[in-house]
């Protein structure tokens, strides 16, 4: 029986509870948004003691699903004023799922706001607060650093820390949680989230899992039998066999660049013209020149492995190999081509616990204004560490795109419900662009296989410039993405899954042989259209409407080079992603 | 080289690292017939695994491999493996599709065709 651990920052207690019945299909994301939306008042002020923090671990997490350890961490976000469901690969989630824990919810706030606080859970489950108030302002690498120094000789755990970002309460504040190797280098990042992790004094979580073996699944004969295909359909596909173990996300550099998709310069173009020299092919490149890690899993079990380490000219560990997302808005975003530049300010987002994606479009809209050069990585880092030092653009930087566009007059600022776009040009690839502007999706009424077929049909007919199916695709999509983050999957399992029916198959048998529920390919479809509910309604009661659902406006305006293309899906065409939501808000008795 | 023929070849991916493993660019110019050829033909002169090429962008479109590339265009050739939904929305899905049809309907058209495209590095 899973559980949830209840902390209460106000006076620290900590009680478990058995996972509620209603819950008992959730994880992951449908858990931390269901208690979001359950708990949490939405006009509440995030930052303030009626929101919660929630972190879960997938369903499947714990077990020996392949790619099965993602986590999800939920609160009421800051930067947008939504709800807000931040996921990150790393051991935590595993060690959760081990303990047996559903999902740790921390509410209320310290009286006293200079308190830190680490909670730690050892292996057979005893939960502990202590102040850490030492601690305060360090750095993830440090804090990291300083957990090992206190943990028994032979432990096996994994860390969930915040920053001084976080502490600082930033809007841009992600948290870092560590991977196989004990680097805090796998980040919650979107939403401001470690500002509400700041906000409660909670610097740090250890969780020990050392000499616990995986859950009991109830029809383990099946079980193993479902992870043994799936497994196969995960090395067998091209996206996840070869293109993501040998280059990891940032082959989508050189692509999306070709394709006139990659923002370039404050999204000012398609193309860099240093794709090339910051490309997934580059960065294998370098790294096996200098001795570097070009294939690692971010926690046990992951199959794909796409992670690498970057590593300096000595050959030293830097931060992790960065991510298509970070490569991008620190490289074509900021003009920047050097991928030791876009390592070095990843290093530093890292450690101060800030969010690659916002940091590097706030560095955009920063040199938008001239205050910088467009290409100067070292005025970059310079910018970046105004936040906590002198000169500019100094705090306001901390809080994200929107602010610093705005407190430097900025014209063009790429931000949809205050939060920053990430690396696709909306105007090349239009569908990214309906996915951007309505965030939560929905589902039509189809189902199961009916959906992954849609998916692939619509898939096999759009063109990326064109509006025509887009909002179908990204709705079709989004549904399973929320199931998968809910099962605690990999969104890089998808492709396998829709391409190979028995890896979609594998899924729910998997799902059904540990829990002994009845899973099948429809109800794992109404996970995530449950998921995307709660989140959609929260939304509506925190007060978002459909001019929420809108990307700004110089995307409808202004033409991108090279194709010189606008976004064209029609607001009337956005505002039918949610039209599934009364019905299944009334199915799930939320009418 | 008549400049005026010249087409722009970029690899990436598996196919970047296979041109680099033997010491060959990942870019090259390559000189094309007045009236143009098709995307494979060039591919089959670089002595690229066409196996492996889920799609090619011509002039920053994804289309199947087989398509028509005329004098002056920029090519890139991409494997399988694109991750993320990129794949889908770019078009390199829809391509994918489009080759395994065209392989399956006609699995030798092409190879006997003579190709008169030369390369320059
Ligand atoms: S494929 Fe990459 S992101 Fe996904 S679980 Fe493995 S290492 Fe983590």
């Amino acid at each position: 029986m899973r559980y949830i651990l209840r902390v209460n920052m106000s006076d620290l207690a900590i009680t478990k509870e058995d996972l509620p019945a209603k819950w008992e299909r959730y994880g992951g994301r449908a858990l931390t948004s269901a208690v979001v939306f359950e708990e949490v008042p939405p006009t509440s002020d995030p930052l303030g003691a009626e929101n919660v923090l929630v972190i879960a671990p997938g369903l499947l997490s714990g077990t020996n699903t392949p790619n099965g350890g993602r986590l999800s961490i939920g609160a009421k976000s800051p930067l947008t004023g939504g709800i807000k469901e931040s996921n990150a690969g790393g051991q935590a989630a595993n060690g959760l799922g081990r303990l047996g824990i559903a999902a740790i919810i921390f509410s209320g706030k310290p009286a006293d706001e200079s308190a830190r606080y680490m909670l730690t859970i050892e292996a057979d489950g005893a939960a502990s607060m202590s102040r850490v108030d030492e601690w305060a302002g360090e750095g993830n690498y440090e804090t990291a650093d300083a957990i090992k120094a206190l943990r028994p000789e032979g432990d096996r755990c994994s860390t969930i820390t915040n920053g001084p970002a976080g502490e600082a309460g930033f809007k841009a504040a992600g948290i870092a949680v560590s991977d196989m190797k004990g680097y805090p280098n796998r980040f919650a990042g979107r939403g401001g989230l470690g500002a509400v992790m700041g906000s409660k004094g909670l610097k740090a979580i250890v969780i020990s899992d050392k000499d616990l073996s995986t859950p009991e699944h109830a029809d383990k004969e099946a079980f193993s039998a479902a992870i043994k295909t799936f497994s196969a359909a995960l090395k067998e596909h091209p996206v996840s066999g070869q293109g993501l173990p040998t280059y990891g996300t940032n082959v989508l550099t050189n692509i999306l660049s070709e394709a006139g998709g990659l923002p370039t310069r404050n999204f000012s173009n398609g193309s860099f013209e240093g794709a090339e020299a910051t490309s997934g092919e580059r960065q294998r490149e370098i790294t096996l020149e200098r001795g570097g890690n070009v294939q690692h899993g971010c926690h046990t079990g992951c199959v794909i492995q796409c992670s690498r380490y970057w590593v300096d000219k000595d050959g030293k560990y830097k931060t992790k190999g960065p991510e298509y997302e970070t490569v991008w808005s620190f490289g074509a975003n900021c003009g920047i081509n050097d991928l030791d530049a876009i390592a070095e300010l990843d290093r530093t987002c890292g450690d101060f616990g800030l969010d690659t994606i916002e940091m590097g479009a706030t560095m955009g809209v920063y040199m938008d204004s001239g205050e910088i050069a467009f290409g100067d990585g070292a005025a970059a880092l310079a910018a970046l560490k105004s936040v906590f030092g002198e000169g500019k653009p100094g705090r306001v930087m901390g809080d994200g795109t929107e602010a610093t566009g705005k407190a430097f007059n900025v014209e063009h600022i790429p931000v949809v419900k205050h939060q920053a776009l990430p690396a696709y040009d909306p105007r090349s690839v239009q569908g990214m662009g309906v996915t951007y502007a309505t965030t939560t999706m929905g589902a039509d009424h189809t189902a199961g296989y009916t959906v992954t077929a849609n998916i692939l049909k619509v898939g096999g007919d759009i063109d990326p410039l064109k509006p025509e199916g887009q909002v179908e695709l990204s709705r079709n999509l989004q549904i399973a993405t929320a199931m998968l983050d809910a099962l605690g999957l990999c969104i890089f399992v998808a492709f396998p899954v829709l391409d190979i029916p028995e890896a979609f198959t594998a899924i729910h048998e998997m799902a059904q042989a540990h829990t002994g529920d009845t899973w099948d390919v429809d109800a794992l479809m109404q996970l995530g259209k449950e998921t995307l509910v709660y989140e959609r309604l929260f939304n509506e009661r925190a007060g978002m409407g459909p001019e929420d659902d809108r990307l700004p406006a110089f995307f409808k305006n202004v033409e991108l080079p090279p194709h010189n293309v606008t976004f064209q899906v029609s607001d009337a065409d956005l505002d039918t992603v949610f039209d599934f939501v009364p019905e299944v808000a009334a199915g799930m008795g939320l009418a | 080289m008549d400049s005026e023929r010249t087409v722009i070849v970029r690899m990436f991916g598996l196919l970047h690292s296979a041109r680099k493993a033997a010491g060959l660019p990942s870019t090259v110019s390559v000189e094309v017939p007045e009236a143009g050829t098709n995307a494979r033909l060039i591919a089959l002169d670089l002595e690229l695994d066409t196996d492996i090429i889920e799609g090619v962008f011509v002039n920053g479109i994804v289309f199947d491999v087989d398509h028509a590339v005329m004098p002056g265009d920029r090519i890139a050739f991409v494997p399988h493996g694109t991750p993320g939904p990129h794949r889908l929305y770019l078009g390199l899905y829809r391509a994918g599709q489009a080759n395994a049809e065209s392989e399956d309907s006609d699995e030798t058209a092409v190879t006997e065709t003579e190709s008169d495209t030369s390369i320059q590095d």
